[in-house]
């Protein structure tokens, strides 16, 4: 009886084991019927050595012709010799142009309609069929024999000849490839509507049909502006440019280094000579096999997770612009690869989107101190003085912005005058959002979004880094986590709440351009009507969070540059952070408007009150209003891609968020978790 | 004593050999420890001064080590001998003619070939705290419990430590007993001995290389289930979670190589002294072998 007893214990146990076999039944979700499986081998470097041409802005495509080429800009084309010279004026033929192609004498072409609702494809002078705007302004084409295939990139419908043909749900259009004497349709499948990529898939085309896919093993990158001559296509991936023959891939790195800025490429076209022809909107460029610009010194710029949109630009016009360094930029995706290449010498300039993770490096003493290295310009006043100082760590300077932004919070100015302009404590905040007539800016966001954004102001209300400690059981960080409860559960929510009017308060307003500055006049306006929708009236106010900790606005910024310690190119790069900061740079930046695109403002004062004098002199009050408001601000917000404290307070969250914990509950939980890394930090 | 060319020759041939397995142990274990004793006593990575043993200093005071030392030694000491006793327990069971006992040894080791992945979506749905158990909870009127987020957390560990190392302990502990002299047993038997004292006075004493080989697999183990705890909870778990190699990996993503290669070196002489403790005791219970 013993044993039996005893078996059965067994097989209860036995019973609870093998449960864990149970865990790997997750349904596959939906793909198409593949094919097969390409996988494309690394075979090694390619090389081009680049010379550029400017031209007027707006071009976007380029065709080559029997003798020459034909340049097509958004109101015009115009010839060009074989030397790529204008060969005679631009003419208007071709205005919105937004594609073209061409194969033998035939040219084909994209041309927007003015009001950019749809697109008419021409075969030469004759219309073929009307395509709808893309997501971007731009459309790809693939003459053949019988025809021509027309896509815009990042949507799911393809024609040829006119005729529709629809990718499988969840795969988006990138380009096209003709690879072994095949054309493919490439396109790209993301994750359950998300912007994870969960593969690139080749469809093969014949006639209007669309085959069954190949899927593209081994490639983890989304892919882009793809093209090809018939024997070899080309892609941008990761911002690094990649030419594949059908069975390997080579990689001829990033085209930063050939001074092309990736984000501001409207067209690739490959030549039949192994030239390759790319088009921004102000600037051709063409690049020739080779041994690359081996003369220049090469200064290795870092970037964690990915290469800011602004740094690539800057990086991309001096290295143009110089010919004596070429910045050479290489994306880690993990922080102990970059540690790694940090301490070999790999590295010789770090940009990098979050400023804490530079400070951490800096701590460490991995990162050259700026102080000496750029004493001329700091006394220069180059940099505004509370920029340089919000990012000192233990007195000294290891990093800098190019450009800055603010992160504030706004409500109508009246209804904050009654409180001085600000408040002292999350009490004071949270009677005046009560007293607030519409409180519609509940349903405007959801919880989580509201929290990362309140959390953009900084954490020094919470933490002392230097002291390594934290506190948030307090009342404002509870505040935090309540008054980001209060808003919508989900995007169904909030669309089924939305209204035309602005957010009556705004947890975390982000500062970036002079408009925003001056539209605070009319931030509570019935659109179009100059009636306010509130009875605190149509304008608005900034105001630092009252949980700041005695601090004002916090800084925003797209990325800050510092030096690896030990580099052999520690004068190249600061021979790049000086020209980036110098005021003739900023005032280049800020004169071609970016200063009102939303990239921030100028880090330089001098440049922001030239660019306010000659840009709005109607506004000269609010200028100085600006200014002092950028000069306010003492600390970094915490943006960028940071993990640590906020990873662990947006984790925590969530179980209050969906009701699972009381806030107290909660924030024990981030204080446990938050102490363990601080104290890991100290 | 003189050489003769034939001691030479074995002497020149057994270096050929040795050689390989030397360099390798110089170049992956022998350099890189030099490197981590440099990295413990230099203020930095990069352009450090020599420090002495202030980063020895500074991590004993550190309270993310003292609670990640604290937590691991918590989990070594229960983990350790449960792993150890209740595996010999099992492997003494199956030792008897039970039902389905070839079966029941299978279904004991079918833990290790769960890959960790499906290991910690398991325990993801049964411990969440809207998973499997706290259902069953709350079915029965009972509060819920948070297991990643409370003290209930290292139960939770051992249990997922124990359910994985069990079944491997149990196959070694068989094979010791099989290994225990029939004949003893059966005089012990003809003697009158109890169950109890075949027990203590036969069987324990032969599995002495056994139990010692077990503890230090279970110990490995033990030190290894970081992994687990680092899918289930991330880099910075509640604070009874938080393990040695959770600081270690924290440090090294952050580059804080001083504190990780000071850490590292006070782990590299603690296991020694626990190995060294065991073999002794393993020497003790082989001479008590050697006089049966």
């Amino acid at each position: 009886m013993k044993k039996y007893i005893a078996a059965l214990c067994l097989l209860g146990l036995f019973a609870g084991m093998a449960g864990g076999c149970g865990g790997q039944g997750a349904g596959t979700p939906q793909t198409p019927q593949l094919a097969g499986e390409l996988n494309l081998e690394q075979a090694g470097e390619l090389s081009y050595t680049a010379q550029s041409y400017a031209f007027s802005d707006g071009l976007t495509a380029i065709v080559p012709q029997a003798e020459g080429y034909l340049l097509f800009s958004q109101t015009g084309t115009c010839r060009l010799t074989d030397a790529f010279a204008q060969g005679g004026d631009w003419s208007a033929q071709g205005s919105n142009c937004a594609a073209a192609a061409a194969l033998g004498q035939t040219l084909y072409t994209v041309a927007l309609q003015p009001d950019g609702s749809s697109a008419i494809l021409y075969r030469d002078e004759t219309p073929l069929c009307e395509l709808p705007a893309g997501v971007v302004l731009s459309y790809c084409l693939l003459p053949v024999e019988a025809g021509v295939y027309a896509a815009c990139p990042y949507r799911q419908t393809l024609w040829y000849n006119g005729t529709e043909m629809e990718l499988p749900q969840e795969h988006f259009f990138r380009g096209f490839w003709t690879l072994a004497g095949q054309n493919w349709a490439v396109a790209v499948k993301m994750e359950g509507g998300t912007d994870v990529l969960a593969g690139v898939y080749l469809f093969p085309l014949d006639g209007p049909d669309l085959g069954e896919p190949v899927l593209l093993t081994g490639w983890t990158e989304n892919i882009h502006t793809l093209s090809t001559d018939g024997t070899y296509s080309y892609c941008l991936a990761g911002g690094q440019l990649y030419r594949t023959d059908g069975s390997s891939v080579q990689c001829a790195g990033s085209l930063v280094d050939y001074g092309v800025d990736p984000h501001d490429l409207q067209s690739l076209l490959p030549l039949a000579d192994g030239r390759l022809l790319l088009l921004e909107s102000g600037r051709l460029t063409v690049l020739t096999p080779g041994t690359g610009p081996v003369e220049a010194a090469e200064v290795q710029v870092a970037c964690y997770l990915y290469a800011p949109y602004e740094f690539e630009s800057w990086a991309a016009q001096y290295n143009r612009e110089q010919d004596q360094v070429t910045l050479q930029v290489t994306v880690y995706q993990t922080q102990a690869e970059l540690n790694l290449a940090l301490l070999s010498g790999e590295v010789d300039l770090l940009a990098s989107a979050d400023p804490a993770l530079v400070e951490g490096y800096g701590a460490r003493g991995v990162l050259a101190p700026l102080d000496t290295l750029l004493a001329e310009a700091l006394a220069q006043d180059w940099v505004m003085e509370n920029v340089v100082e919000a990012g000192r760590v233990d007195g000294a300077l290891y990093y800098l912005p190019t450009q800055i932004s603010l992160y504030a919070m706004r409500l109508p100015a009246q209804a904050l005058a009654p409180y001085g302009g600000g408040f002292t404590d999350v009490a004071q905040l949270q009677a005046c959002l009560d007293s607030l007539d519409n409180q519609s800016f509940y349903q405007k966001n959801i919880k989580e979004y509201v929290l990362t954004n309140l959390l953009l102001h900084g954490l020094s209300a919470w933490v002392d880094y230097e002291a390594g400690t934290c506190d948030f059981t307090g009342e404002s960080f509870l505040w935090v986590l309540e008054h980001a409860n209060r808003y919508a559960e989900d995007t169904q929510e909030v669309f089924a709440n939305q209204d035309e009017n602005r957010p009556l308060f705004d947890p975390c307003y982000w500062l970036s351009d002079l408009q925003q500055w001056t539209g605070l006049r009319l931030a509570y306006e019935i659109p179009g009507t100059e009636e306010p929708f509130s009875a605190f009236g149509m304008e608005g106010a900034f105001f630092a969070p009252p949980y700041g900790g005695g601090t004002g606005l916090a800084i925003g910024t797209p990325y800050v540059l510092a030096i690896a310690a030990g580099t052999a190119q520690e004068q190249a790069c600061a021979a790049f952070l000086r020209w980036v900061l110098s005021p003739e740079q900023q005032w280049q930046w800020a004169d071609s408007q970016r200063i009102d695109g939303g990239a921030g403002f100028s880090v330089n004062e001098a440049v922001i009150q030239r660019y306010l004098e000659e840009h709005s002199p109607e506004e000269a009050e609010d200028a100085a209003g600006l200014i002092a408001l950028l000069k306010s601000a003492d600390h970094y917000g915490s943006g960028g891609p940071q993990g640590g404290i906020k990873a662990i307070i947006q984790e925590e969250a969530q179980a209050y968020f969906a009701g699972d914990r009381t806030v107290e509950e909660c924030a024990e939980l981030i204080q446990n978790r938050a102490s363990i890394y601080l104290a890991e930090q100290g | 004593m003189k050489k003769t060319p034939t001691s030479r020759r074995l002497r020149r041939n057994t270096m050929l050999f040795v050689t390989p397995s030397l360099l390798g142990v110089a170049v992956f274990f022998v350099v890189p420890f030099v490197v981590v004793i440099r990295y413990a006593v230099t203020t930095r990575p990069v352009n450090g001064e020599f420090a002495g043993l202030e980063n020895f200093r500074a991590l004993l005071h550190n309270y993310a080590f003292q609670l990640a030392a604290k937590n691991t030694a918590i989990l070594c000491l229960t983990a350790v001998p449960l792993a150890v006793g209740l595996s010999l327990g099992l492997a003494l069971l199956l030792e008897r003619e039970i039902p389905l006992r070839s079966h029941l040894r299978t279904a004991f080791l079918s833990p290790l070939m769960v890959p960790v992945a499906s290991v910690v979506l398991l325990w993801q749905v049964l411990f969440h705290q809207n998973g499997v158990i706290n259902a069953f909870l709350t079915g029965w009127g009972l509060d819920p419990v948070d297991f990643f987020h409370s003290d209930w957390s290292r139960g939770m560990v051992l249990l997922l430590y124990l359910w994985k190392n069990l079944g491997y302990n149990m196959v070694l502990f068989t094979a010791g007993l099989a290994a225990v002299p029939k004949d003893l047993l059966d005089m012990a038997e003809l003697e009158g001995a109890s169950s109890l004292r075949k027990f203590f006075s036969i069987q324990l004493h032969y599995l002495g290389p056994t139990i010692l080989f077990v503890t230090v697999l279970s110990f490995i183990s033990a030190m290894k289930i970081f992994r687990e705890v680092y899918l289930l909870t991330g880099a910075y778990p509640y604070e009874s979670l938080y393990l040695l190699q959770h600081f270690m990996n924290n440090t090294f993503a952050s580059m804080d190589y001083q504190k990780l290669c000071a850490a590292a070196i006070l782990l590299a002489l603690a296991v020694s002294v626990i190995i060294a403790v065991l073999f002794r005791v393993e020497r003790r219970l082989g001479k008590d072998v050697e006089n049966l």
